[in-house]
């Protein structure tokens, strides 16, 4: 591909959470200059790191609604993703589970809305039924929506995947480069940043998530309104695989939204979450004591037995709720706002799960503009993941030994990570900058220790390695650093 | 690469180096001590200020020279060490191999890998580690500059990284007290210590909180963290009478870029999840033994010390199928006496007993017994169970001294500090402004246990020495 000069772009992507990277890596399919530029110093940043993993069945959207079909066709694409991309996949199915007759009418009703947009293999089961799967799930469980589809994934493995394979195709990202105006001159999209950098784009997909709608409104009047709305999780410790949880458990009570819910995760941890109630702002990502008790006594009501000491980390993340539709239309937006500018509004839950369906949806919109699409012959769609030191094989181990004998120092004793493998994330494609980044792409600090271990020495490990004081480490977005300064 | 073992210690702690030793010099051939870091000590290297032995050795050692104690004589004894090298797993295989019949996973690079040794016994010595703000499930945002007290104590007496200079502290135990006298020895200000109840020993609360008029308050938590990147302070409640609710009509807004928790402590065994009908039970089965504060955690490290030597005898026992006692007989006096000690120490903050009319209530620290010492008008003491007690209280009424320990840097990137100590008491009084002069102070070449880096120092009659 060739070198992008001049700040130019053929298409100019807004955003590097799930639906920037997946458009990305879409468009990385052809012979064009992609760029995404990012407001934050990592792919992931905004909602996209922080939700339940779920890739879902489809049975929660109104019945033939974007948000639906997306869905279903997304789950569909996600495990051909998963497969290019070598990112850890599992099929765990998913049990909706009602506890009265109200209960009844609604995994029904949740049936007949999955079956409008195509989810295959719903079917209503009995209370015992559901238990049969899943053993711990409460005894006053009258039946359940068994969902086969349901599966679960890494939400930052996704993203950071979908970038990778981007990157190596010849798309080109730009982090701590937020977008503040955008203004049209002769067909161009003049694109300024907060930095004073510009990029003139023929195209452009506006996929900023909480920034989405105001960037909208630069280029038309007729745009929506978006509202941040707060979801909360707890975080459990992995436990033995005879008591584990291995089913994506939703209850029937409530709305979706304020569904609270149990999922297993692909590294073997347990979520419990969310809740749903209005931010003040999108920056707003504190956890409420009433959220962390409302999440704990749905995932008690759920399963009975579960022990909360398991809990290691409490989190929330904030969605970007359409707030001027009445809520029966409430729906993704994905759609040509103005002449070759492309926006994807309101992208909440399951977006994670339809963004491969929502990018392939975009660039049908950025070929019926006018972009050209002629095939990238050295597309590679695969993308090799990063094996940890402790699971290599043997040879591989020896052979990476013998480059750095760090390789085998183990730095994080709960994700069994080794200081080598700090040292190769830095060194990867779109290397992490952060304490915060490191942590995404191996895991480590992310156990039952939370990070008391490992983190002061994976922060000597990164200095090290960009050859900056500790103290110059960049910890986290917004600046946050491990280090404030040298004691004496 | 299969290796065969008699007894692999898992860790080199103050437990693990005691045990260690004790079944070695018990008759255990082969004793293999695997630890995770650079060097041996476990936490005590970190732990620069002093209080320790005061119960096995009569004297108040700082951590690295208590460990310094037991490093020698680990070495002495002939124990081998493998350094850099963690422990991922322990297994029990009784088909392959009925003498060596347990195997350890280990990874590092005098492994050459990762290898899987087999050993006749195994004592665990993990240690333990501390609760964090995840597992206290406080709400909040999620910014740097929320850490555990422990980890706090590594940045700053290892790694000379400060992680913030505006602190509270969440919990009363008695690394969040030592954390405190540091913090405030090095600069930084602790704007409060807060606690559901005083959990740490007596002598800490005189000596890290008393001492340096840190604002402390029981019966308070923290009901929210605030910060985005960076934490700019949180918000602490009183806790409703009994209950772990908090009463926000009292609530209270306190800014700091650092929040140490010191909340307890969890054993760490999770190596041994791989053991069957075992797991996190800490039940023992044929050939595993747990010791120190992998066992239970413990306040003082005399009683890890105490009860790591019995393990490692126990240990020997079962390999030398001999009975314990034969083999406890061949340990040297000076070890058998710190077995026979009766480790026991008074806990709880000021507020536990108070001045009586006409006379002040001293609390003495010379030795473990605590004592409450009360001063009379007229002068005379009563309370104390020995004439130290009184010398002490006349003392703390007039003068007060204490040893002042802390860190000099150095100019080697790899050790940036070494800990230091004064030879003997100096004025209470004058500690902090001492402690600013060290802060100053730096050493070339890497110096040797008790090594004069200032003599007579700030016209005191003590020296600074170097005690690593």
């Amino acid at each position: 591909m060739k070198d992008l000069l001049l700040n130019h772009a053929d298409v100019l992507i807004i955003g590097a959470g799930v639906v920037g990277c997946a458009l990305a890596r879409e468009l990385s399919r052809y012979e064009l200059d992609v760029l995404v530029v990012e407001r934050a110093h990592d792919v992931g940043e905004g909602s996209s790191k922080a939700n339940s993993g779920i890739v879902q069945a489809g049975f929660h959207a109104r019945g033939g609604s974007l948000k639906g079909t997306s869905c279903v066709e997304g789950n569909r694409l996600m495990r051909e993703l998963a497969a290019e991309l070598d990112i850890p996949l599992v099929e765990c199915g998913g049990l909706m589970v009602a506890f009265d007759e109200e209960g009844i009418e609604k995994i029904e009703e949740k049936l007949s809305r999955g079956q409008k947009s195509g989810a295959v293999g719903l079917e209503i089961i009995s209370g015992d039924e559901a238990r049969m799967l899943e053993s711990r799930l409460s005894s006053a469980v009258v039946a359940a929506m068994w969902a086969p589809t349901t599966a679960i994934i890494s939400p930052f493995d996704l993203v950071l995947a979908l970038a990778e394979n981007a990157h190596e195709n010849g798309v080109q990202f730009w982090f701590n480069a937020e977008v503040e105006h955008i203004e049209s001159a002769n067909d161009i999209w003049r694109v300024s940043l907060k930095d004073g950098r510009t990029i003139e784009a023929r195209y452009v997909v506006n996929a900023a998530g909480d920034m989405a709608a105001l960037l909208d409104a630069q280029v038309t009047g007729d745009t929506y309104e978006v509202e941040p709305r707060k979801g909360e999780f707890l975080v459990f410790d992995k436990q033995d695989s005879a008591t584990a949880i291995t089913h994506v458990i939703y209850q029937a009570a409530q709305t979706d939204e304020g569904g609270t819910l149990l999922a297993p995760t692909v590294d073997g941890n347990l979520l419990a979450g969310p809740t749903s109630v209005d931010a003040e702002t999108f920056a707003d990502t504190a956890s409420t004591k009433e959220g962390l008790e409302h999440v704990a006594a749905v995932a008690r009501k759920l399963i009975p037995d579960l022990d909360m000491s398991y809990v290691i980390r409490n989190f929330a993340g904030v969605r970007a709720n359409i707030v001027n539709v009445p809520k029966e239309l409430k729906d993704f937006v994905v759609r040509e706002s103005a002449p070759r500018f492309v926006s994807a509004l309101g992208i909440k839950n399951p977006g994670l799960t339809s963004s491969p369906a929502l990018a392939k949806l975009a660039v049908s919109l950025l070929e019926q503009a006018g972009l050209t699409l002629t095939p990238n012959p050295a597309f590679s769609p695969t993308r090799r993941a990063y094996v940890p030191f402790l699971k290599a094989d043997a040879t591989e181990q020896q052979r990476r030994l013998s480059e750095n004998s760090n390789h085998a120092h183990v730095v994080c004793r709960c994700e069994a990570i080794t200081a080598g493998d700090v040292i190769a994330a830095l060194n990867r494609p779109l290397a992490p900058s952060s304490l915060a980044g490191v942590k995404r792409r191996l895991r480590c600090s992310m156990g039952r220790c939370q990070g008391q271990f490992c983190e002061p020495r994976i922060n000597n490990i990164i200095a090290n390695v960009q050859g900056v004081a500790a103290a110059d480490v960049l910890g986290c977005e917004h600046n946050g650093r491990l280090v404030a300064r040298s004691v004496k | 690469m299969s290796l065969t073992i008699d007894l692999i210690v898992i860790g080199a702690g103050s437990a693990g180096l005691a045990a260690a030793y004790a079944a070695k010099t018990a008759g255990v051939g082969d004793v293999l001590v695997i630890e995770r870091e650079s060097y041996s000590g476990g936490v005590l290297p970190q732990c620069v200020h002093d209080g320790f032995g005061l119960h096995v050795y009569g004297a108040s050692l700082t951590g690295p020279e208590y460990i310094a104690r037991w490093d020698k004589l680990t070495r002495d004894a002939g124990v081998r060490f493998w350094f850099d090298t963690s422990v991922l797993n322990v297994t029990r295989d009784d088909a392959a191999n009925l003498d060596y019949s347990w195997q350890v996973e280990v990874a590092g690079a005098a492994a050459g890998g990762n290898t899987t040794m087999r050993a006749r016994a195994v004592i665990v010595a993990t240690g333990c580690r501390e609760r964090t703000r995840g597992a206290l499930n406080i709400p909040g945002t999620r910014p740097l500059g929320v850490m555990t007290a422990g980890t706090a104590q590594y940045m700053i007496n290892i790694q000379n990284q400060l992680p913030g200079d505006e602190v509270v502290i969440l919990g009363s135990g008695d690394i969040g007290l030592i954390m405190a006298r540091r913090l405030t020895l090095e600069g930084a200000k602790v704007r409060l210590i807060l606690g559901a109840e005083g959990t740490g020993l007596l002598r800490n609360h005189i000596r890290c909180v008393q001492d340096f008029n840190i604002p402390y308050r029981e019966g308070w938590g923290i009901a929210s963290i605030h910060g985005h990147g960076q934490l700019v302070g949180v918000t602490v409640a009183p806790y409703i009478d009994s209950t772990f609710e908090f009463d926000m009509d009292r609530a209270e807004f306190i800014r700091c870029n650092l929040l140490l928790l010191a909340c307890g402590l969890i054993p760490e065994r999770e190596v041994l999840n791989t053991v069957p009908n075992m797991g996190q039970s800490g039940i023992p089965v044929q050939g595993l033994f747990i010791c120190g504060n992998a066992a239970t955690p413990h306040d003082l490290v005399d009683q890890v010390t105490q009860e790591s030597l019995l393990t490692g005898v126990q240990a020997a026992s079962y390999i030398l199928n001999k009975s314990a006692s034969e083999l406890t007989d061949m340990l040297p006096d000076d070890i058998s006496y710190i077995l026979k000690t009766d480790i026991q120490e008074s806990k709880g903050s000021m507020r536990d007993f108070e001045s009586k009319p006409g006379a002040t209530a001293i609390p003495c620290t010379v030795c473990p017994t605590s004592c409450i010492v009360y001063i009379k008008e007229d002068g005379t003491c009563v309370g104390n169970t020995c004439t130290r007690g009184e010398t002490y209280a006349q003392s703390e009424l007039k003068c007060p001294m204490r040893t002042l320990t802390g860190t000099v840097r150095t100019d080697n990137p790899s050790r940036p500090l070494v800990p230091v100590r004064t030879s003997t008491e100096i004025p209470r009084d004058r500690m902090l402004d001492i402690a600013h002069d060290i802060n100053k102070l730096s050493v070339s070449l890497l110096p040797n246990m008790g090594d004069v880096i200032v003599c007579n120092i700030a016209n005191t009659d003590a020296d600074l020495i170097v005690c690593a």
